[in-house]
């Protein structure tokens, strides 16, 4: 794999770390207690990711991708229990995106890449409450992906047949009840905005 | 003329001292099996590696005598565990091509997942569990290096599932 391929599964990893970002401002405001707090740390968590990527990517030379203003997010959240479902939805596709720098051919980012699905892995199967068998890989074929949207190797979202699907860097569709947007959610504090930050997406159509 | 050539390349090859196995160089390449290569050996060691972590959860569901309710909560906690690497072993071995007659245990060397070969221990701890599960995963991001980008990703894929495992077992 060249180094331009290494780039851009930076970059992809780089998307996926600012959508998860921006979800958690979501799913932090439906949550109360350690769940809250499991939620802020992860939080903070991505913003150091999403520097450490932004740095490697700086250092090849390269501009790092910036953050949208939004992203569509794969269904509504309205309580605890679909908060904590988007953050393990978040976490699966950071796995997914950082699968892609384990393609790579330099040693360095595939380990990189390795450690960091393990961390989001274990985040995913403890929002989720368990554990699966192939984080980041989508092994189940077209059933799996008739419920889920799946980033691919490389962090390219891959929707199922007649579905619509969140993903980095998509924008939100604006609508004409829609507050304009003109807010990066990336630097502010996910838990202070709640209602800039509350569910605007209709839920996924199907 | 075609009768000529008939009659006369064998004796050319005859004067010349050439016999079929002597044109080549080197070993007869059809002589013996080729070696396995390295993608083959390492596979071969991360299956015998997951076969034994497979046997350490059995003997563990299998010796597990705890008392009512904790005991069927481990048992079936466990169980999900093994169900997902006998899933891993079943990925493992499907890529796994290597000549027909070749002996499917491994001559790479051995894994240092904890899970060792050899006759099943008579008790396992789940300690013992989480520590298998930890070294497994650490061994198969340190095999990251040495193989093709697809078996790459399926071996950090189990190294992140082994360390979802780790977790579930405390800590």
């Amino acid at each position: 794999m060249t180094a331009t391929t290494a780039l851009s599964a930076l970059q992809a990893a780089l998307a996926a770390e600012n959508a998860a970002i921006f979800g958690y401002g979501t799913a932090g405001a439906h949550l109360t207690g350690s769940s809250l707090a499991a939620a802020e740390q992860d939080w903070t968590g991505h913003h150091e990711a999403r520097d450490a990527l932004a740095a490697m990517i700086s250092r090849r030379g390269a501009t790092p991708a910036a953050a949208q203003a939004f992203y569509q997010l794969p269904f509504r959240v309205h309580d605890a229990a679909s908060a904590k479902a988007l953050a393990a939805h978040l976490e699966d596709g950071v796995t997914s995106a950082y699968l892609g720098l384990v393609a790579v051919s330099d040693q360095g980012l595939r380990r990189f890449g390795a450690l960091a699905m393990q961390a989001a892995a274990r985040r995913a199967a403890s929002w989720r409450g368990s554990t699966q068998a192939f984080p980041g890989l989508n092994l189940l074929g077209p059933t799996r992906a008739a419920n889920h949207c799946e980033l691919s190797h490389y962090g390219e979202a891959t929707p199922a047949p007649g579905r619509s699907c969140w993903r980095p860097g998509q924008r939100r569709r604006r609508r004409r009840s829609a507050p304009p947007t003109t807010t990066r959610t990336t630097t502010s504090h996910p838990y202070r905005n709640r209602r800039r930050h509350s569910p605007r997406a209709p839920a996924r159509p199907g | 003329m075609l009768l000529a050539s008939a009659t006369t390349l064998p004796l050319l090859f005859a004067t010349a001292g050439c016999r079929s196995s002597g044109i080549f160089a080197g070993p007869d390449p059809l002589a013996g099996r080729p070696p396995l290569g390295h993608d083959v050996l390492t596979l071969q060691a991360v299956i015998a590696s997951e076969e034994n972590l497979i046997r350490l959860y059995r003997t563990a569901i299998g010796g597990d005598h705890g008392t009512g309710g904790h005991r069927t909560a481990q048992a079936r906690t466990l169980g999900s565990l093994l169900a997902q690497h006998e899933r891993h072993l079943a990925q493992l071995r499907a890529r796994l091509i290597q000549p027909p007659g070749t002996s499917p245990t491994p001559t790479a060397r051995p894994s240092a997942s904890g899970a060792t070969a050899g006759p099943s221990p008579a008790r396992v701890t789940v300690a013992r569990l989480h520590a298998a599960e930890r070294a497994s995963a650490a061994d198969l991001v340190q095999r990251l290096a040495t193989v093709p980008p697809a078996l790459a990703q399926l071996f950090a894929s189990i190294a992140a599932s082994d360390a979802t495992h780790v977790t579930v077992l405390g800590g």
